[in-house]
């Protein structure tokens, strides 16, 4: 785990747990402690009341017993401790101490109260005994004293004491204490007045009682006084709102902890809402690194794409026999289209166009190895054909990935404007005349290269014309879809083509790019390649007679060949000496070709083409035996052909002795032989041009 | 580190904060009420003991039984019972009673029925509480002469005790549950349905003519100012010798006959003792805190004499103490 992982664990922990806190905190105020801390505060005030009501009714005499007041006097005891003992919690430690000091006022009020009740009991007992038994006393004593004694004056003045003492109890009137005080007192001085009549003790004690009275009626009310004294009621309503004040402070700071909680909440919610945004950010940024090494893959694919194409223009300056250009725009995704142009020889000049399926590095690796192939098959067979056969079995075999390409092979004569193609599945190129006319060059020579092994692709020749121009293309082009889905397709080419007034291939091409991006717009789907050759031709064009003959194969054949060569040499100039050791060497290739190219005795064509041109003459022989190439190997020695004829004994040496230039080629189903004499003084003349068919 | 590891984390702390929560949760002690009072006529000073009084019967059994130990005693000699025997009204009925040793206490011991009435505890009221009072005997030397730590350590090695405290507390054996398991036990000796008390609830027939004179009596000498209530006493404290001195005319004043002077060293409490329920006093003597009145007459009379300043005849000391005697309740549905 890295450390800033382990620090937002950290955090988040941190924070999880300080929201506990705060959770904990907002909820400290507990309703029930509250609710069962407040009912206890009342009931205090409650039972208070209670007993100062008991009191009174103890004192009028409407309560006999001193059972509630002891119950009320316990249960506030038990109250005044619990509610010390049960503070809620929740009250900070200055209102805790406050509480506990008022608690502690009320407790000292409650006791002295309570120790006030008991004296206020035991006195009351008194008080009230005595002011039950003094007049029962007191009567007796003053009935048994009338009937005995003469003098009466004494029992009237127990008689007024009674009288006195009773009005004192219910009036409550401390002015008469002196009053009675002397009454007792002067009854207790004459009280040898009753001695006679009543006993002693008797009178004594009756007295004892009014003495009893006169003092604790003050007494007893006076502790009722002290009994119902408000201090008790104020300390308990002091520590009511003493309570309510800090409850309500409790509550505040509760409800500061929730805020604070809620606030935390939030944050931490955007503090993992971040981290989950980082986290995306992270992921984010690993995407485009992805990206950008495919990118960089594709740019890989780009850069062998391009570095495979001739990118400088004019490519051959030196040359004004004819003009090419070529663009190739890639599509955002490198797309495998090609084009290549090369020269075979002096006049040859090799140029393709083509069309990798797929996209990418494979496609552009397809690419190149197909390139290749073209290049190195077309530096010794000039037969387009030929090379799209054999590049087709090349890539064929062993192309487990199942890519192919489409191509379009056309190799030009410089000197004749001739123009030999082969279409393997491309789109069909167009001519533009140098009258301005198009025509499609719509043949078709077989599939696309590298699906099917073994096939034999055809060609065509197409004549150019001095200022025809061929434009080939890829799909790209016609293909190009517009926003709504529009093709650009063959006739706005053609029309592009035919409306272009300018007639080199590289403003034309770039004007012809122009109107297909304009109809696409930004999003290019493929490559767009384009390739356009205007063939200008030779301006000092040297002399150009053909002789085309067609044979069959047969020895006696060779004899009108001779012949006709004879007479189409003197025609064209060609010295008698070229004229005769040509003929020697015709003779003995045809009768060569003639008696070993047909196992079979088949009825064949042998084709001969002469060709004066300004150095020389070019003779070509087309047969369509067995694959032979006489300038490697020797004729097989078992033949009986060498003994019968004599020119035999020469054999092929001579052939090559006497010529100057000698080429053999295979094409698909032919052998082609080329031989060239130069002629030394060669003065060029323009001659008419004839069509050919090889 | 994974998210979902902050789950548990999260989980963990709602666990704490609800375990911290029930820990500090405020304790919700319930008090059950003692006794169920019933609602009588307010005019008669004296109330009839319930007949029902609700009580934890686990708690009643585990005190019966402890009541009834002599462990709870140093030498394991003498047991609360043996002072306050079921058996002869919840007293020993002797003068002084006899504790470890053969030490003799210092004042009389009162019986132990309804006691749970009574507003203090000992004839001086220093122990508030049956609870508080029950320290009184462990620790004095003249009585039980242990001490808690010695009584918890005997009956911690007692298994049966362990397992009654377990089955009846929830913290085992301790000086509070030992103090309140006794102290319920003797709650549960109230003595109701005495004839007197059938009378209150209406039963004329409850009291004869002469008893019911003895009740008129004890309320015209003023007895009924002090001996009122439900216990008829218990519930106040009173100067022993209102009307004259007793303990002069006694000789002989002891430490205890200061009474509740004792306790708060105040010179009006001087002889005042706590007023004694009435009930039963006819199975319960001697009387008075120095148990020097051995029959009722002589209680009555004595009281009469120094409380009310009055020689009864004769003829209203036997009503009286007729009356006294309807004051007998049962214990179990038998009579005392």
């Amino acid at each position: 785990m890295s450390a800033s992982r382990l620090w937002q664990s950290a955090v988040i922990l941190g924070v999880v747990l300080l929201l506990a806190f705060l959770f904990v905190k907002s909820r400290v105020v507990d309703f029930a402690t509250h609710e069962r801390f407040t009912r206890n505060l009342r009931r205090l005030q409650e039972v208070d009341t209670t007993l100062n009501q008991d009191i009174l009714k103890v004192r009028d005499g409407l309560l006999a017993y001193y059972d509630t007041l002891v119950t009320a006097s316990n249960e506030l005891d038990r109250l005044s401790h619990d509610i010390r003992r049960s503070i809620p919690p929740f009250i900070d430690a200055r209102g805790q101490q406050h509480m506990r000091q008022r608690l502690d006022a009320y407790a000292e009020a409650l006791a002295s109260k309570l120790r006030n009740l008991e004296r206020f009991k035991s006195d009351n007992a008194i008080l009230k005994n005595s002011l039950q038994y003094f007049p029962l006393a007191a009567t007796e004593v003053a009935e048994a004293a009338r009937d005995r004694l003469l003098e009466q004056e004494p029992v009237a003045e127990l008689n007024h004491l009674l009288r006195d003492l009773l009005v004192y109890n219910l009036l409550v009137r401390e002015d008469l204490t002196r009053h009675l005080q002397t009454r007792i007192d002067s009854l207790l001085q004459n009280r040898d007045a009753f001695a006679s009549a009543v006993e002693r003790p008797k009178l004594d004690a009756v007295l004892a009682h009014a003495q009893k009275i006169l003092k604790y009626v003050p007494r007893v009310n006076g502790l009722i006084a002290e009994l119902l004294a408000p201090p008790l009621t104020q300390r308990g309503d002091a520590l009511y709102t003493a309570y309510n004040h800090h409850y309500e402070r409790a509550l505040q700071t509760a409800e500061a902890y929730r805020l604070v909680f809620y606030l935390s909440s939030v944050a931490l919610l955007v503090y993992i809402a971040y981290i989950g945004m980082s986290r995306l950010t992270d992921t984010l940024s690993i995407v485009t690194a992805a990206k950008h090494r495919m990118e960089e893959e594709l740019n890989v694919a780009h850069d062998i794409q391009m570095s495979m194409l001739p990118l400088i223009f004019p490519a051959f300056p030196e040359h004004d026999d004819f003009d090419i250009f070529a663009t190739l725009s890639p599509a955002r995704e490198v797309g495998g289209d090609f084009y290549d142009f090369y020269f075979l020889n002096e006049n040859l000049i090799c140029f393709a166009v083509g069309d990798v399926s797929g996209k990418g590095v494979p496609s552009a690796l397809f690419m190149a190895v197909t390139k290749t192939l073209i290049k190195s098959r077309a530096s010794s067979d000039f037969s387009p054909a030929s090379i799209v056969t054999h590049i087709n079995d090349e890539l064929s075999r062993d192309n487990d990935s199942c890519m192919f390409v489409t191509l379009y092979l056309a190799i030009l004569d410089l000197r004749s404007g001739e123009m030999v193609v082969t279409n393997a599945g491309h789109n069909p190129p167009l001519v533009k005349r140098s009258g301005g006319t198009i025509e499609w060059l719509r043949h078709k020579h077989g599939p696309v290269v590298g699906a099917i092994p073994g096939l034999a692709y055809g060609q065509d020749s197409v004549r150019l014309e001095r200022g025809d121009m061929v434009l080939l293309y890829t799909d790209g082009v016609t293909e190009a879809a517009d926003g709504s889905g529009n093709r650009f397709g063959e006739d706005r080419l053609e029309k592009a083509l035919a409306d272009e007034e300018e007639v080199s291939p590289e403003p034309v091409v770039h004007a012809l790019r122009s109107v297909v991006q304009g109809f696409e717009g930004d999003e290019q789907e493929d490559d767009i390649t384009m390739l356009g050759v205007r063939y200008i031709g030779r301006r000092s064009q040297g002399v150009n007679v053909e002789l085309v003959m067609s044979i069959p194969n047969e020895l006696g054949e060779i004899t009108k060949v001779i012949n006709a060569f004879k007479a189409w040499g003197e025609k064209g100039d060609v010295p008698k000496s070229v004229v005769s050791s040509i003929c020697v060497v015709l003779d003995e290739l045809l009768n060569n070709i003639i008696s070993y190219a047909y196992g079979d005795e088949q009825h064949k064509t042998i084709e001969l083409t002469f060709e004066r041109i300004d150095a020389g003459v070019v003779i070509t022989v087309i047969d369509e035996g067995v694959p032979f190439n006489p300038f490697t190997t020797p004729p097989p020695d078992t033949t009986t052909g060498i003994e019968q004829r004599d020119l035999g004994g020469l054999g092929i040496h001579l052939v090559k002795e006497m010529m100057d230039e000698v080429s053999y080629q295979r094409r698909v189903h032919q052998n082609v032989v080329k031989i060239t004499k130069w002629i030394a003084d060669d003065t060029p003349t323009l001659h008419d041009q004839t069509q050919r068919r090889i | 580190m994974k998210w979902w590891y902050m789950l548990p984390v999260l989980l963990l702390c709602l666990l704490a904060i609800g375990l911290w929560q029930y820990l500090h949760r405020t304790e919700q002690s319930v008090k059950e009420p003692l006794a169920t009072r019933e609602a009588y006529t307010p005019q008669e000073p004296i109330q009839p003991i319930p007949l029902q009084v609700a009580l934890n019967d686990t708690k009643v059994k585990l005190g019966e039984k402890l009541f009834h130990d002599r462990r709870l005693s140093h030498d394991n000699s003498v047991s609360c019972a043996d002072c306050h025997n079921l058996e002869t009204g919840g007293t020993d009925r002797r003068r002084r009673s006899i504790g470890i040793n053969g030490a003799e206490s210092s004042v009389n011991t009162p019986t132990v029925f309804n006691s749970g009435f009574n507003f203090r505890q000992f004839w001086d009221g220093r122990a508030e509480t049956l609870e508080d009072q029950i320290d009184g005997p462990i620790n004095s030397p003249h009585e039980l002469a242990s001490n808690w730590q010695e009584v918890g350590a005997k009956l911690s090695a007692s298994p049966d005790y362990v397992a009654a405290f377990e089955a009846a507390y929830q913290d085992g054996i301790n000086p509070d549950n030992i103090r309140d398991a006794i102290a319920t036990f003797e709650r549960s000796l109230y003595t109701p349905n005495a004839r007197f008390d059938q009378f209150l609830r209406g039963d004329s027939e409850a009291l004869s003519e002469a008893e019911k004179a003895g009740y008129h009596l004890f309320k015209t000498y003023g007895c009924i100012r002090c001996h009122q209530g439900i216990n008829i006493g218990g519930n106040l404290f009173q100067t022993f010798g209102v009307m004259g001195n007793y303990f002069t005319d006694r000789g002989n004043m002891t430490k205890a006959d200061l009474g509740r002077f004792n306790v708060t060293g105040e010179e009006h409490d001087r002889h005042v003792f706590k007023v004694p329920s009435l009930r039963n006093a006819a199975v319960t003597p001697p009387y008075f805190h120095d148990g020097s009145a051995t029959r009722l007459e002589d209680a009555v009379t004595i009281m009469a004499t120094y409380q009310l300043g009055r020689k009864l005849d004769p003829s209203e000391v036997d009503l009286i103490v007729q009356f006294l005697q309807t004051l007998t309740g049962t214990y179990k549905e038998k009579p005392l």
